[in-house]
């Protein structure tokens, strides 16, 4: 018995020293220590030892089982490190080299633009609302207070259609379709798209987009425009960004009133390396967006109650935007599909 | 509109710096889009007494001056021929800057000079280098030229808003000045002659119109003699943007910059009949105009006519045969309102505007007509030597209706959002010219003729705000919800299905709506509205495709060498619905690859792009929708693509789209070459078949039975309803069927394909035993037999 404990040790401990790698100590192992192996077998065999030397035969067959525990350690350990010798030695990759590029396109400037300008205004409760691109000359001036022959509808420059209608000039006509489908209080933004017939340059495109925003409730006032537009501007511009409003026309609110914001590029100071700052032409301020008191000949046309209800409106053109927040210095590439440009965002 | 500092100070009194004055009127809502300083292109140069000329010792030419400057004497020599004791005339002292250079202490012929006296050329006012410049006894010493002249100045440059036609010109201007500096504003000062008197026996007017003329006002000034104008008023002119042409044509120029009151200089001798007639034009009627175009009429427009011939398009130009020439002795002087709309319809109609028509069509203040008349006449009386003939002539047939306003001075608070008194209100109303009386705690408003912007309470509570300053109004935040309110379907469907493609490796573009109309038919698209002014004939029609705006782009970048494209569009096309109807506006995702499908990469392959990538973009898009149960056919039409290369995608029983290969004659359109592949889907039907909520399935905690099954049958057996046929045979059990082979060649015979299928077996509930897999993989065989004539290989 005394020298099968020993020989079974001796070839357990000769194979573990030998194995050249963790299959085949495991495979020892399962020889030695397994269910079925000649280790254990021996314990099951202890029955016929006799009695006095049970202990003695006992303690060796642990010492044994402990001796190779420990070399199936040790060599597990010896095995791990020539492995990673070997791969030291044999495998190297050039890390160097680009990895395997996973597809990537990109979101157009404008869609993500967009998307962040009415994710703040959406944070404050307004929905947006969609309507059509071509539109009648009704929706796009008549109820929204541009009488016929009017000197205000020239700076729309708009484009007429052969079958009598036209394409939208501003989004604003989405605001006279919501109202007419739906009664006070209003919260609503319209972004898309809008034309106009200007020659193509680097300032000009004839088509853009904009975002409306609309407001209509009991008792809202000019100061709750200022608020909500102050609001974004920190949220779009950051905190230290500073807004002036001052009063404009557009005939569809009154009063009216454009929102300048501190210079992003001289911080509202004007000078730029002690020169006039080529943004704002040392004015200090840059123009923002263009609002105003829904005036109430449109609530008239709409069919609210000017008496009843009050509120107000803006509209923000991306591109310019846009053109600031990425410097970009020519419309046209938004439009070219230039994949140059694009893949940039 | 531009105009000076200096000038608004003539009328209005503030203490603002110019930078100052330009933030006041942008924040008063007239915008200073640019403020430049014109002035003298020297410094040093002062008015200087010349008190002794001395001969030059040397020189028969030179003088040497004693002169003062009030402070101090200084003893120049000068090379002019009209120095002379008593005259005052410009130094420039040592260091003085001068257009031409520094001046310095030199020696002139051995005698110093401290200094030199300086003609107007060497200041850089006008040509005139004959002699000093000399100004009139009296004249203040020690004074620059430009301060003396006010010819240092500031231009503003105004954006005024169309609303706004009395801020254009200086009067008006100034009086928006004066209310924020709530001081008075100054007119200026001059006689004004009776109505009627020695007029009426010289000229008469018949107004035969008097909805488009309700006020006709002349006034005759005779023997006046034309020549330049006085160097203010060319100053003025010049920085207003006008050119100056003669003292007659510029005081008339002037008038409108300072009252926006459009006036017409006659010469008198050639109205013929000294009659003055305003009426409409004859249907087809011309006039030459004095900027020698010919211009056809209708009975639109309205003309001004001596008694044989028309004269002037009213409001709008005068004619080539009235003008005021260089021989003109007598000016009939006309200052008229003409009706606004009518002006702005005849503009357009005619094609041609002017400063004149520009104020008429957005409308001048008609009580104030005779005001800007008699202002050019006496002008003409003073700086052109004529004499007005006594009286004028005031046909007046529709009068203004006063225009009172009844204000609530809560409901103006209100909307602004302050609390100002009735009487705070009122005082700033005063301030801006409106007569205000309080009558049971309101305001009328009296607004007068010139702020033909103010007809509602809402427009009073403009100028309140103004006035108030929109700085001033405190921010506050409206609470509340939309009532009925809900986010356009479409917003978030597109922001999943951009993020979605993007992340497949496409490039989002936003091209133009606009289209050349041979490249949709190119496209096989139907014709879409035309545009009445389109920019160009490429740009000309509304898109009913996203198609040809890939292509172009495409095309874009070809030239630009960007050769692998994978580019979408989810944008609107616009199906035209017929007659005056609105198009319908339908959401499309367009999407086109063409190049490699990697980049140049050491470790990717540089195989083409392919009909298969393509469609697994299509399937990528679709699959994360929840829309799974697509049929994919070959279409009766294959439109512009490759009829065997062209797939019509079904599902949910609406047709989504189509796509595939883009033949050649396509290609050809659009100069590209090389494969492309593209396609349409519409995103409205996506939008109403997709699952935007999956639900869940249970997994199995069992473990699965592979089997692989090679086929062999016809080669067009759609391969799709293979698969859903196998997962049909047991779709409890059946967890994947992956096509892991398509093959044909070698082996397998002519007209058939082999395709080889993975097939995992799965029971939610237990183990499944090989015999259960055998059993399954039977029955499957006998299906594919017997529908698609399948056999094992």
């Amino acid at each position: 018995m005394r020298e099968r404990v020993a020989q079974i040790r001796h070839e357990a401990l000769t194979a573990l020293s030998q194995a050249v790698d963790l299959t085949a100590l495991d495979a020892v192992r399962v020889a030695v220590l397994g269910k079925k192996g000649s280790l254990t077998g021996l314990l099951r065999a202890m029955q016929d030892v006799p009695p006095e030397e049970r202990p003695a035969i006992g303690a060796l067959v642990n010492e044994a089982k402990a001796q190779i525990e420990a070399a199936l350690d040790e060599n597990k350990a010896r095995i791990i490190g020539e492995d990673r010798a070997r791969s030291a030695a044999t495998e190297r990759v050039d890390i160097s080299l680009p990895g395997r590029k996973p597809p990537r396109g990109s979101l157009h400037p404008l869609t993500e633009t967009l998307d962040e300008i009415v994710s703040i205004f959406e944070r404050m409760g307004f929905v947006w609302e969609d309507g059509p691109e071509v539109e009648t000359d009704w929706h796009n001036f008549g109820a929204l207070n541009f009488p016929p022959d009017h000197p205000a509808r020239d700076a729309q420059d708009t484009f007429f259609l052969e079958n009598g209608l036209l394409m939208r000039t501003h989004t604003s006509p989405v605001q006279v379709r919501v109202m007419q489908r739906h009664q006070p209080p209003v919260r609503m933004l319209a972004p898309g798209w809008t034309y106009r017939n200007d020659a193509i340059d680097a300032t000009h495109y004839p088509m853009f987009s904009q975002v409306e925003g609309l407001l209509v409730d009991k008792h809202v006032t000019l100061g709750d425009l200022k608020g909500v537009l102050k609001y974004f501007v920190r949220e779009f511009y950051g905190p230290e960004t500073k807004i002036r409003m001052r009063p404009s026309f557009f005939p569809f609110t009154e009063p009216s009133a454009e929102l300048d914001i501190s210079c992003f590029v001289c911080h509202g100071s004007g000078e730029l390396d002690h020169a006039v700052c080529p943004l704002c032409k040392g004015t200090g301020w840059k123009e923002l967006l263009g609002s105003g008191m829904v005036d109430p000949a449109v609530f008239t046309a709409v069919g609210y109650d000017p008496e009843e209800v009050t509120g107000w409106a803006f509209g923000i053109g991306i591109e310019r935007v846009a053109l600031f927040r990425y410097k970009v210095d020519d419309i046209r590439l938004f439009f070219e599909g230039d994949l140059r440009f694009l893949r940039q965002f | 509109m531009r105009v000076t500092y200096r000038w608004l100070k003539e009328y209005a009194t503030f203490d603002w710096t110019p930078a100052q004055l330009a933030e006041k009127l942008t924040l008063a809502g007239h915008e200073v889009e640019a403020l430049e300083k014109i002035g003298p292109a020297y410094t040093g140069v002062v008015t200087a007494l010349i008190e002794k000329v001395e001969r030059h010792p040397d020189a028969d030419k030179l003088t040497v001056c004693l002169v003062f400057d009030g402070a101090e004497r200084y003893s120049v020599v000068c090379g002019a021929p009209n120095t002379e004791a008593g005259r005052i005339a410009p130094l420039a002292k040592i260091g003085a800057k001068l257009p031409e250079g520094k001046v310095k202490k030199t020696k002139l012929r051995g005698v110093e000079s401290y200094g030199m006296l300086c003609s107007r050329r060497e200041l850089g006012y006008g040509q005139d280098h004959s002699g000093l410049w000399c100004f009139p006894p009296g004249t203040p010493l020690g004074v620059s030229p430009a301060d003396l002249l006010g010819l240092d100045d500031h231009v503003y440059e105004i954006a005024v808003t169309a609303n706004r036609p009395d801020c254009l010109c200086a009067i008006g201007i100034a009086r928006e000045v004066a209310a924020l500096a709530r001081t008075p504003l100054r007119r200026p000062e001059m006689k004004l002659e009776p109505v009627g008197g020695e007029i009426d026996r010289l000229i008469k007017v018949t107004i035969l119109d008097p909805d488009k003329c309700p006020r006709y006002t002349g006034i005759l000034v005779r023997g006046v003699k034309i020549g330049p104008s006085p160097e203010w008023m060319t100053q003025r002119l010049e920085a207003a943007g006008v050119r100056a042409i003669n003292n007659v044509v510029d005081i008339t120029n002037y008038v409108l910059l300072e009252y926006s009151q459009p006036l017409h200089a006659f010469d008198y001798s050639f109205l013929a009949g000294h009659q003055v007639i305003v009426r409409r034009a004859r249907e087809g009627e011309t006039i030459t105009t004095l900027d020698e175009q010919a211009r056809r009429l209708t009975t639109d427009d309205l003309l001004i006519c001596d008694a044989e011939k028309p004269v002037a398009l009213a409001g709008i130009m005068g004619g080539l045969n009235s003008l005021v020439t260089d021989q003109t002795t007598d000016v009939f002087i006309e200052s008229a309102y003409f009706e606004p709309t009518g002006i702005r319809r005849s503009t357009k109609r005619v094609g041609v505007s002017s400063e004149s028509s520009y104020r008429f069509e957005r409308g001048i203040d008609v009580e104030a007509v005779q005001f800007g008349l008699h202002r050019a006449a006496r002008l003409m009386e003073e700086f052109a030597g004529g004499k007005v003939t006594p009286g004028y002539i005031d046909e007046y047939p529709l009068r203004r209706q006063p225009v009172v306003i009844e204000t609530r001075p809560e409901k103006v608070n209100g909307l602004i959002g302050i609390n100002l008194s009735n009487q705070e209100m009122a005082d700033i109303l005063r301030a801006l010219e409106l007569g205000v009386t309080e009558k049971n705690g309101r305001l009328l408003v009296d607004v007068p003729a010139f702020r033909v912007d103010l007809t509602r309470e809402a427009d009073i509570t403009e100028e309140v705000a103004r006035l108030v300053g929109f700085d001033n109004v405190p921010d506050t935040l409206h609470q509340g919800v939309d009532a009925e309110g809900r986010e356009w379907p479409l917003r978030g469907f597109l922001r999943e299905l951009r993020r979605l493609l993007v992340g497949m490796g496409l490039t989002e573009l936003n091209t133009i709506s606009f289209v050349d109309p041979k490249l949709l038919a190119a496209v096989h698209a139907p014709a879409g509205l035309r545009l009445v002014n389109p920019l160009s004939e490429d740009l000309s029609v509304l898109r009913t495709s996203l198609l040809p705006s890939l292509l172009k782009a495409l095309a874009h970048n070809r030239a630009h060498f960007n050769q692998n494209i994978k580019i979408f569009e989810a944008r609107r096309v616009y199906l035209p619905k017929g007659g005056s109807e609105q198009p319908d506006e339908v959401h499309r995702l367009g999407l086109l690859l063409a190049g490699t499908r990697h980049d140049v990469s050491w470790n990717q392959d540089q195989s083409e792009v392919d009909f298969y990538d393509l469609k697994g973009a299509i399937e990528g898009v679709l699959t994360p929708l929840g829309i799974t149960n697509v049929a994919w056919k070959r279409p009766d039409d294959a439109g512009p693509y490759l009829p065997g290369m062209c797939a019509e995608i079904v599902a949910g029983g609406r047709n989504l789209g189509r796509f595939g290969k883009l033949s050649a004659e396509v290609l050809e359109a659009f100069d590209i070459k090389g494969a492309v592949f593209a396609g349409e889907l519409d995103l409205q039907a996506l939008l109403e078949i997709h699952v935007p909520i999956p639900t869940y399935k249970p997994v199995s905690k069992f473990p699965p039975i592979l089997r692989d099954l090679a086929l062999v049958t016809d080669l067009d057996t759609p391969v799709d309803e293979m698969q859903k046929a196998i997962h049909n045979t047991n779709p409890r059990r059946i967890a994947e069927v992956k096509l892991f082979d398509v093959y044909t060649g070698k082996g397998v015979p002519e007209g058939k394909k082999s395709v080889a299928f993975s097939i995992q077996y799965r029971d939610i509930a237990k183990s499944l035993a090989d015999e259960d897999a055998d059993r399954m993989t039977k029955q499957i065989l006998t299906v594919l037999q017997t529908s698609f004539g399948a056999t094992l290989r």
